[in-house]
């Protein structure tokens, strides 16, 4: 079966934020961006051999919108000839506020882009410097202009919560601000420390959980009744069903396969990940192979399904993984459910508000 | 005549003719850091004793933990080949010695090999606690002392004042004294031929059977017990049988040698000499620390006084974490006793850690000390239990029991007293700190004996407090408030009749019998407190709250609570994330596993371990 979703990592940023653990470089000179194009084409080329009309492709990063014009334009040249859409297809960017420019979304339209990821983050100039964010809080209105100048209305834009020193009234003030610019699609982050960044050097502590869950309701709260955003993930909201879909094919266990430093695929079986360093992938390090016999990987796809409020039909799931949900986990699922972590029915589960919070608990008992 | 022994050594014939008039053997002693490791460097790199490139600082300090520490943990024995002024050669068996209180014990055995000691009293800190305490040794041993003022280079220096200090509180005389920077190398001739000239050489011995005193050993994996001795009389080598006087085994010696500093093969050790012998021995059981090696077939008719016994000042629980390697435990311990022999064990059992052992240390440096041998030296993974000193309980019957585990307190209605170790402390001062000091000693139910000056600005403080007090943090506490001035030792000096009661910690209504304490009736909700809110910190949330209880006599003293988890999710589960976030989650969930299970509560193994850091206010 040919592939039909795509991911293309961009390993480039304007400045490294203090919280970042995704692979990307600041500071890189023309000559490396053009070096990355060219690896990029051919593995681009090699990768479409296996894919079929394509249904969703992501661009990420990094970010994607800190090309110049003219190094999108040849991007997009170069996916073009070797890549063909399905009907009805998703095609998303990810860019941040001081990079979107009119010629840039001008660019990608032409290119088939038909989704905007924008990184927000917060409006609390306060804020951005305890995460060390880049950037003004004004560009952010800059790029929705942008965007609505060239009559995309299809975007996201993404949010952290739960930053050093954040109060629950501050967190309102965000999400009050990104209702007024009626995005179709949010995702909020809880603030995440990872090991070896800035922050976790700076020895900065993830927020207590009685202020996380509070806010978690909060963004819940004003988001449904303020632009009517229904959580459909764990981080994720949308309106009028505007998922991502591209993220929703693979927390259901969807193939895709990838192009670019750290991209990944998962050909239903492993998931192989292109090594996280530009020069190891412009040499053509071979991808890492992350095998699971198929029981486990059933049970990965089962959790990271559980991840979207939905949950899991019983009959998609043996559709997907061909087993059943039952025989491979029933007494895990029963436990959970009188804990009160999820709902158990035979024709589906799906985790309560409760289970959503403590999804990775649950991902750890499935295990 | 014969000038080199070494050289004598190396014939086919040699060491009967082994001059015991050229052989001299010392200690350097003094108190923590005033200098002794990096003297024997000097001497060392001196008498050219170590090829320079192999050579670092603190040499002889050779075990992964004195390095990382800088403090010298065992005493290392090193001989070396002098030749002094007069154009005879002679061999130093020298002997560098830990500083901390907690190690005396590897002194007095040191001592015992030696006629002399090297005193080092650093120039800049002057006469200190240990000082007192490991000239009294070398008194009782009745050797030579050398004193050497140390770390002359240092700004701070004043040799004046050590010096009305050696004659005032050590009675030493001020003249005796040579100056010396162990850094800087100055002094480094006049104290060689010190100890040539002062120190006397081993005497004639009266008879002719061999009688050498085992003075320390290592379990060597390969070669089983190694023994480090001092030969009173006779020789040993190569092939002989020989026997040990206290168990009366016998085995042929498989090889024999000095340390040059690493274990290097001779043809024989000599009368006087000092050295290590490898008998045919694998049980690490089958040799004792103080027993003395004679012939098998021509045996002394009597042991050397060996060492006294040393009680251990505090108990503790060791247990395995994978409770399959109590074996290798066991094992593990027996041959790191060799090797310490002021650690000691026993089996024990604890409903919430299993199987394991109930240790005794001489204090919580040893502990910790032990603990990490274990885990280093022998690769084990193990808990260890708050510390304990024993207990005398006079039970209403008529009955004395003594208690090490407070878990064992008989039930409070059949007591009719308790009594606590206390110990005498001898603390030299900076005048200052006088006052914050004597309020130390009273919150640490302590009392102040006598005060004597020590010279213009120091004074010397008497004071009898409850061991268990010192082994809390009474020592860092001390060091805290003088910044680091005032130096301690200490000596059992009986008991005293305590109100005393057994605490107790319940986690979610289960008992966990690895944290039951004995306290102070007086200060039992403190400690409860402090013991509780530590446990907050460790145990992490759960689905359910957890309430955490501290007990006495029924009633709860202290109380805290773990609120329920409420929030446990990955933000971001993207495709590039899904095999990181589940190779995590494995770990966490093995993490999970190797936590203690008590009721439907997992404790983190470390809990044990950091309450020991929970320090009274
Ligand atoms: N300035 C100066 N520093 C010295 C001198 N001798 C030793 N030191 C320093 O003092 C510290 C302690 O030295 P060690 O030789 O380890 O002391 P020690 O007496 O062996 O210590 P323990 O074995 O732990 O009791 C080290 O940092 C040495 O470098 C000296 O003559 N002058
Ligand atoms: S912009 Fe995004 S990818 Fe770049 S450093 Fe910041 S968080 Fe990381
Ligand atoms: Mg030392």
């Amino acid at each position: 079966m040919p592939y039909s979703s795509l991911y293309i990592h961009t390993p480039f940023c304007a400045a490294k934020c203090d919280y970042c653990a995704f692979y990307s470089v600041a500071n890189a000179s023309r000559q490396m961006r053009t070096r990355y194009l060219d690896t990029l084409a051919s593995e681009l080329e090699r990768v479409s051999r296996n894919c079929g009309a394509l249904d969703t492709i992501f661009i990420g990063g990094g970010t994607p919108t800190h090309f110049t014009v003219s190094e999108l334009s040849r991007l997009m040249d170069v996916f073009g000839r070797f890549f063909q859409f399905g009907a009805n297809h998703e095609f998303t960017v990810e860019g941040n506020p001081g990079s979107i420019t009119r010629e840039k979304v001008r660019v990608f339209l032409d290119g088939g882009v038909n989704r905007f990821s924008i990184g927000v983050q917060s409006f609390s100039a306060e804020t951005r410097r305890r995460i060390g964010r880049d950037g003004e809080v004004s560009w952010v209105y800059r790029a929705v202009d942008a965007l609505r100048d060239q009559g995309v209305d299809n975007f996201n834009c993404d949010l952290i919560y739960g930053a050093p020193l954040q109060t629950t009234a501050e967190w309102e003030l965000d999400l009050r601000e990104i209702v007024r610019l009626e995005p179709l699609h949010v995702s909020t982050y809880s603030l995440i420390v990872e090991p070896d960044t800035p922050l976790a050097l700076r020895g900065v502590n993830e927020a207590d959980d009685d202020l996380l869950v509070e806010m978690w309701q909060l963004a819940e709260d004003i988001l449904l009744d303020q632009c009517g955003l229904e959580r459909y993930e764990v981080s994720n909201f949308a309106r009028n069903g505007h998922h991502c879909r591209h993220n929703v094919d693979i927390w259901k266990g969807g193939r895709f396969c990838g192009a670019g430093p750290a991209a990944c695929y998962f050909d239903g079986t492993s998931r192989w990940t292109n090594p996280s360093d530009l020069d190891e992938w412009i040499a053509q390090a071979p991808p890492v192979e992350d095998y699971l016999p198929p029981d486990k990987r059933a049970v990965e796809i089962l959790a990271t399904g559980l991840r979207t409020v939905a949950g899991w039909q019983t009959a998609e799931f043996q559709q997907c993984t061909g087993m059943d949900i039952y025989s491979l986990c029933g007494d895990t699922l029963n436990t959970l459910a009188d804990a009160g972590l999820m709902s158990v029915a035979t024709d589906g589960i799906r985790l309560t508000t409760r289970g959503l919070l403590l999804a990775d608990y649950v991902e750890r008992e499935l295990l | 005549m014969p000038k080199s022994p070494f050289r004598r050594c190396h014939t086919p014939n040699p060491c009967r003719s082994l001059l015991i008039t050229h052989i001299r053997n010392f200690s350097i002693i003094a108190h923590i850091d005033h200098g002794k490791s990096t003297l024997a460097d000097r001497f060392l790199q001196h008498t050219k004793s170590i090829d320079e490139r192999r050579f670092q600082d603190q040499l002889l300090d050779n075990m992964d933990l004195e390095r990382e520490r800088g403090i010298t943990i065992k005493s290392h024995p090193v001989a070396i080949r002098y030749a002094a002024r007069n154009g005879e050669d002679y061999v130093l068996n020298l002997i560098d010695t830990p500083g901390h209180v907690d190690f005396s014990y590897e002194v007095s055995r040191s001592l015992a090999a030696c006629e002399g000691a090297l005193l080092l009293i650093d120039a800049a800190q002057g006469v200190q606690a240990q000082t007192i305490a490991n000239v009294n040794l070398a008194i009782r041993e009745k050797l030579t002392i050398i004193p050497v003022i140390n770390k002359i280079d240092l700004p701070a220096a004043d040799v004046d004042l050590c010096l009305e200090q050696l004659e005032e509180v050590l009675a030493i005389p001020a003249e005796e004294a040579i100056l010396a920077s162990a850094k800087d190398g100055i002094g480094i001739d006049d104290i060689l031929e010190a100890i040539v000239d002062r120190i006397p050489a081993p005497s004639e011995p009266a008879h002719s059977q061999v009688q050498a005193l085992v003075f320390d050993s290592v379990y060597d994996a390969f070669r089983g017990v190694v023994n480090f001795v001092r030969v009173r009389s006779g020789s040993i080598k190569r092939g002989d049988q020989i026997k040990y006087c206290s168990n009366g085994l016998s085995s042929e010696i498989k090889e024999v040698g000095l340390f040059r500093p690493a274990m290097t093969p001779a043809d024989e050790l000599a009368t006087g000499s000092v050295g290590y012998v490898i008998p045919n021995v694998k049980t690490p059981e089958d040799s004792r620390i103080g027993d003395t090696i004679t012939s098998k077939h021509n045996p002394c008719t009597e042991p050397l006084p060996g060492f006294k016994d040393v009680r251990p000042m505090v108990y503790s629980g060791i247990y395995p974490i994978d409770t399959g390697d109590y074996e290798t435990l066991k094992q593990s311990m027996s041959k790191l006793c060799l090797n310490d022999s002021a650690f000691v064990f026993q089996a024990e059992t604890s409903v919430a850690l299993g199987f394991g052992f109930r240790c005794g240390f001489l204090g919580l440096l040893h502990m910790e000390i032990v603990q990490e041998r274990l885990r280093r030296e022998y690769g084990m993974d193990i808990i260890t239990t708050y510390p304990s000193v024993i207990y005398r309980v006079f039970q209403k019957s008529g009955e004395q029991v003594e208690i090490d585990n407070p878990l064992y307190l008989p039930d409070p209605s059949t007591i009719d007293r308790i009594e606590e170790p206390l110990v005498h402390a001898s603390i030299i001062s900076p005048s200052v700190y006088i006052g914050s000091i004597m309020n130390l000693i009273m919150e640490k139910r302590g009392i102040c004996l006598q005060t004597v000056t020590v010279d213009q600005n120091h004074v010397m403080m008497d004071a009898e407090l409850p061991l268990h007090e010192i082994v809390i943090d009474f020592y860092d506490k001390l060091k805290s408030i003088s910044r680091g001035y005032a130096s301690m030792d200490y000596e059992p000096a009986g008991h005293q009749v305590a109100p005393l009661v057994k605490m107790e910690i319940r986690v979610n209504d289960e008992p966990v019998d690895a944290f039951t304490s004995i306290v102070h009736r007086d200060y039992a909700h403190t400690r409860g407190k402090l013991l509780a809110e530590k446990l907050k910190e460790i145990i992490p949330r759960h689905l359910f709250k957890i309430a955490i209880q501290a007990f006495v006599g029924g009633k709860v003293v202290a109380r805290e609570t773990v609120g329920a988890m409420r929030k446990d999710v990955t933000a971001k589960c993207y495709g590039g994330d899904i095999t990181r976030k589940r190779k995590l989650l494995e770990k966490q969930k093995e993490g999970k596993k190797r936590m203690k299970q008590v009721g439907k509560v997992s404790i983190p193994q470390d809990a044990f371990v950091k309450v020991l850091q929970t320090k009274s206010n």
